[in-house]
């Protein structure tokens, strides 16, 4: 049986200590700033031609979220279960009449709450920017983008628990997510980029392994839901689009969902097993 | 009654029959309507009537009206709409055919032609010379204005809208075919395939609007055209040029043409093509070129162009060569100048006559301001050439990993790449053209609503996170109740068989006890005896064999029910440093559902309310550890679980903190506690498990496991050889443990009982001569 009242007193916990959080604060400090800075670049200079707005913005702000978003999921994540593990504070509350899955759920509903609180400072000083300065702007787009990168967040976060629910020390949980982040950025990309030049693979391949990183996910869903069609994406991007056609977005959502509970499942699993120490 | 209801809803029928026939009739008078027509010849009844009789150089006026059926011009005349006059072909065939030289048609509504292809039926077809159509609304024709051979034509100020059709079955907007010196002006046109010029010369296409078609122009064979001052906007290609020579295009506006070729204008076998100050905008592509130019001395010459925000800036065949790109500005493409394959650019001038073009990629610098950058723009990023070579890569576009690579590229020369083309002259400031606008401007409202409503969130859950709540004193106290949840003597905790293993080490090995209310339990042994397992067994926290019950409860499997029943006070707190006290009370105390009272009077009761604003950080051993009993009392648990409860703490602390747990003992909790303190071990628990490596060595009573371990003081008491038997009788009676030492009496002695064998010497008429006390070495046993 869930307590939700129990799960709302953690959560609310969580959200407390997550925004005192020094990551949290640097993050959100950091991508508020860039979010701006894109803004209002992208706002200069186009102006006279008459194209400037989120369509520009929305570009660069996708690179930038590829870049800073699963950072920040991946660090908060790894940091929630196994830094209060090492200090022990994890083990007095588990000594509390509360479960596995109500401390689990608990702390990445409190941390995702701060985590997403903090894009949406960032998104919403960035659309204000865009806003206040003439840009011509689509809500719908605009919406969509931050839509996907909250669920972005979230299935960095549950990678990043998956990787805290098993370690005891912070240190080493923030060196695998920062590792886990280089993967997802950059490594697999060369991977995929140096398979594709070598073993000169089809699209189908192609596409569906980029499928496997969360990130690619977000860009194609992101690409997708603004501007309605794969086409910039070459080859692979008009492949998927003539086989899945309308179905390409509902897929490229469940894949999205199956990231956010996938991992958050199995480190529930590890979680239990591991306990507090 | 009834009879009068039912002539009611007759009248209404009636009534609603009436208004019906009226309509019908006014409606049908509307379409029969002719309007009024006249002509040089006199006033008609039908337009065909007019049209019959009318000579060459007439003038036919059609004042509103609507004229259905397919006319056939075949006299030079002029027909001038007013009001708008409808001519619907009824859905067959052209609407009007001029077959005579110099028809002119102004201010018609033309509607309805047939819609098959193999006919090719238009609103106006005309095989003649010199036509001019002139401010027409051309609406739901399969062709819109069909010029068949017929030069010198007139197409201007026309608005033509075609079948709603997919795009494939649509006919052309403006079909003009083997019609030389042709002038298309002042048209908008959309919802059409194309805009078809072929096999026609010295055309001019100015001012027009075309959008949401297939090919907005599609030229072929039309040498010395001109291309003047058009949006093409939102085809799937603006302009497919094909087959030209001196084409000029100039000032034009090519936006969001993104069909599945998706060019802004497309240019193939050109010769002597000048493209001059237009706008790409946001299309696939915003200039392809193939083949141009295809004759050896002829030329392609980009002059003054803005390419924005399109996929690719330029796309070039690797053949392409003689192309001139002078003062044009490469804004934010994705791509700025793309090779659609394998090959180089160089056989083309990126810039001429010393002025090159601007790069919003430019890295360089323009040290003498003389708006030519002092640094060659090369185009070498390694993504794009990787992606110009293996088109499928472009799938990672977007991602971080692409700048990865041109970053190393530019860090490492042995992995950059060949230049793509180079521009020795570039600008440093972008050109300008007029702006386009796809949508016409507007606050953008929704989007302002949005922000806000994502920063009033993040503060809405910021306010989430802070600790503002009821205050646990707010309401008036309430004593703790010192009634036992569980009546003392039965059992609250019943162990059994408790094992458990990390690997191969058998940390608890069959660990079995019973404890009852008001009772005291300590677990005595070394570090690693399994004193700390054992206490994480009873919580549920770690997986054991055997079982655990707390207050029937079984941990096993309802860890959070029998959790509940038990406060847990560990050796040294892990609170959350940076909450006050009564933060983490109000915390704790809505986690173990306790009473909102019990919160107030229990940090009352532990001296805790003069700290309640102080961080947990800032309390002192002994009230950290006081507020960590308080949060172990919060919902009255039955047992309390301690963990070296005292090992943190100073003298005056500890006996402060033992004689909470005595009184806490005395109000019927059982006291479950590891410790190596003798004093703790004596003064709080009845019963003792000494464990060593987990197993179970011995269960006594405290006395009797401090004697056997040697942790008891000795008192050695001077009474003369004489009276030594009867002292030792006497202690022995009052169950002192005794021996002989020559003239005195070796006593073990409790603490805080140290007097007692004294008095009970003196109390037995024995003088005692002298007393002394001897230590164990086993621990702070005075403490």
């Amino acid at each position: 049986m869930i307590d939700l009242q129990t799960i709302a007193v953690l959560s609310r916990k969580e959200v407390r200590d997550a925004t005192k959080s020094r990551w949290l604060v640097m993050f959100g400090i950091g991508f508020a700033v860039i979010a701006s800075a894109l803004s209002w670049m992208a706002l200069s200079g186009l102006g006279s031609f008459g194209v400037a707005g989120f369509g520009r913005t929305t570009a660069s702000m996708v690179n930038m979220v590829l870049l800073i978003v699963p950072l920040m999921g991946l660090t908060l994540g790894a940091l929630a279960i196994a830094s209060e593990r090492e200090r022990g504070a994890l083990a007095y509350l588990m000594s509390q009449p509360v479960t596995a899955f109500e401390i689990l759920i608990s702390k990445y509903l409190g941390v995702a709450a701060a985590l997403v609180a903090a894009l949406l400072v960032g998104f919403g000083i960035s659309g204000l920017l865009v806003v206040l300065r003439g840009g011509s702007s689509n809500a719908g787009d605009f919406l969509a983008l931050v839509g996907l990168t909250v669920l972005l967040a979230l299935s960095s976060l549950s990678i990043g628990f998956l990787l805290s629910a098993g370690l005891r020390r912070g240190a080493t949980a923030i060196g695998l997510a920062v590792f886990l982040w280089l993967t997802l950025a950059f490594f697999s990309d060369l991977g995929l980029m140096g398979t594709a030049v070598t073993l000169d693979i089809g699209v189908r391949e192609l596409l569906l392994m980029a499928l496997a990183n969360p990130l690619q996910v977000y860009k194609l869903a992101t690409i997708l839901s603004i501007k309605n069609d794969l086409e910039v994406l070459g080859p692979a991007g008009v492949y998927a689009m003539r086989t899945y056609g309308d179905a390409l977005l509902p897929i490229l959502m469940a894949l999205f969902v199956a990231w956010v509970i996938a991992p958050l499942g199995i480190g529930f699993l590890i979680f239990k097993r591991r306990g507090a120490f | 009654m009834l009879n009068s209801r039912a002539g009611k809803f007759a009248t209404t029928i009636g009534t609603l029959v009436v208004l019906l026939a009226i309509g019908s009739t006014i409606s049908s008078i509307r379409a029969q309507s002719s309007g009024t027509i006249e002509s040089d010849r006199g006033t008609y009844a039908s337009f065909q009537e007019a049209l019959d009789a009318s000579l060459n150089g007439d003038v036919i006026t059609v004042t509103s009206g609507i004229h259905t059926g397919n006319f056939v011009i075949d006299k030079s005349i002029s027909i001038q709409g007013v009001g708008w006059p409808e001519f619907d072909g009824g859905g067959s065939g052209n609407v009007f055919t001029v077959e005579a030289p110099d028809v002119s048609i102004t201010g018609l509504v033309i509607k309805n032609s047939g819609n098959k292809l193999n006919t090719e039926d238009a609103g106006i077809e005309a095989n003649a010379l010199g036509v001019v159509i002139e401010g027409n609304r051309i609406q739901n024709t399969l062709f819109g204005i069909y010029l068949k051979q017929a030069p010198f034509g007139v197409i201007r100020n026309n608005v033509i809208t075609g079948m709603d059709l997919e795009v494939q079955r649509r006919g052309d907007g403006i079909r003009v075919w083997y019609s030389s010196d042709t002038v298309i002006e002042d048209n908008d046109v959309s919802l059409v395939r194309d805009v078809v010029l072929w096999y026609s010369e010295r055309l001019t296409v100015r001012n027009n609007n075309i959008h949401q078609g297939r090919y907005g122009l599609h030229f072929m064979y039309d040498d010395d055209a001109l291309v003047e001052n058009n949006r093409l906007t939102s085809n799937s290609v603006g302009a497919f040029l094909m087959y030209s020579r001196r084409l000029q295009m100039i000032g034009n506006v090519v936006g969001d043409n993104r069909g599945p070729s998706g060019y802004g204008i497309g240019l193939k076998d050109l010769d002597d093509a000048y493209v001059k100050g237009n706008l790409f905008a946001d299309n696939r592509v915003g200039a392809y070129v193939d083949n141009s130019p295809r004759e050896r001395d002829s030329t392609v010459e980009f002059i003054d162009n803005v390419f924005v925000l399109n996929d690719f800036g330029v796309r070039l065949m690797p053949s392409v060569k003689r192309n001139q790109y002078t003062g044009n500005s490469f804004v934010d493409n994705q791509e700025q100048v793309q090779v659609a394959g394998r090959g180089t650019l160089k056989e083309n001038d990126w810039a001429v006559d010393g002025v090159g073009n601007y790069w919003s990629d430019y890295a360089g610098f323009d040290a003498n301001n003389d708006g030519v950058g002092d640094v060659i723009y090369k185009s070498e990023k390694l993504f794009e050439n990787l992606t110009d070579k293996h088109p499928n890569l472009r799938l990672l576009t977007f991602s971080p990993v692409t700048q990865a690579v041109d970053f190393a590229a530019k860090s490492f020369p042995f992995v950059r790449p060949v230049p793509k083309l180079t521009d020795p002259y570039p600008l440093v400031q972008p050109g300008t053209v007029p702006g386009l606008l796809l949508d016409e401007k507007q606050f953008a409202w929704k989007t302002l609503a949005a922000s806000l409503a994502f920063v009033g969130l993040a503060g809405l859950v910021a306010r989430i996170g802070s600790t503002k709540g009821d205050h646990p004193t707010d309401q008036k106290e309430v004593a703790i109740p010192v009634v036992p949840s569980e009546p003392a003597g039965g059992n609250v905790i019943e162990v059994k068989d408790l094992s458990r293993s990390f690997g191969d080490v058998k940390a608890l090995q069959n660990l079995s006890f019973n404890l009852a209310g008001g009772e005291g339990l300590a677990l005595w042994g070394n570090n690693g005896a399994g004193k700390t397992t054992a206490i994480r067994c009873i919580l549920g926290q770690v997986s054991y064999e055997g079982s655990v019950s707390i207050c029937g409860i079984d941990v096993a499997t309802k860890g959070k029910q029998a959790r509940a029943k038990v406060g847990l006070v560990p050796q040294e707190i892990s609170f959350h440093d940076d909450l006050t006290v009564i933060d983490t009370m109000r915390l704790y105390t809505k986690l173990r559902k306790a009473n909102h009272n019990e919160g107030s009077a229990l940090l009352e009761r532990l001296t805790l309310a003069p700290h309640l604003s102080k961080q947990v950080r800032q309390l002192s051993g002994g009230l950290r550890q006081r507020l960590a009993l308080a949060i172990a009392l919060l919902g009255d648990p039955p047992v309390l679980l301690l963990d070296e409860p005292t090992a943190n703490l100073d003298a005056a602390a500890r006996q402060d903190f033992l004689a909470l747990l005595e009184d806490l003992k005395a109000e019927g909790k059982a006291l479950v506690f590891a410790s190596h303190r003798p004093g703790e071990v004596l003064r709080l628990a009845d019963r003792v498990l000494l464990l060593d490596q987990g197993k179970l060595v011995a269960e006594s009573e405290p006395e009797e496991l401090m004697t056997r371990i040697g942790a008891l003081p000795k008192m050695r008491i001077e009474v003369g050889l004489s009276n030594v038997e009867s002292a030792m009788d006497a202690l022995s009676h009052d169950d002192f443990k005794t021996s002989r030492n020559r003239t005195g009496v070796y006593v073990t002695v409790a603490p805080g009982a140290k007097a007692m064998p004294i008095k009970v010497l003196v109390d037995a008429g024995i003088p005692v001569v002298d007393f002394d006390l001897e230590g164990t070495g086993k621990g702070d046993i005075d403490d």
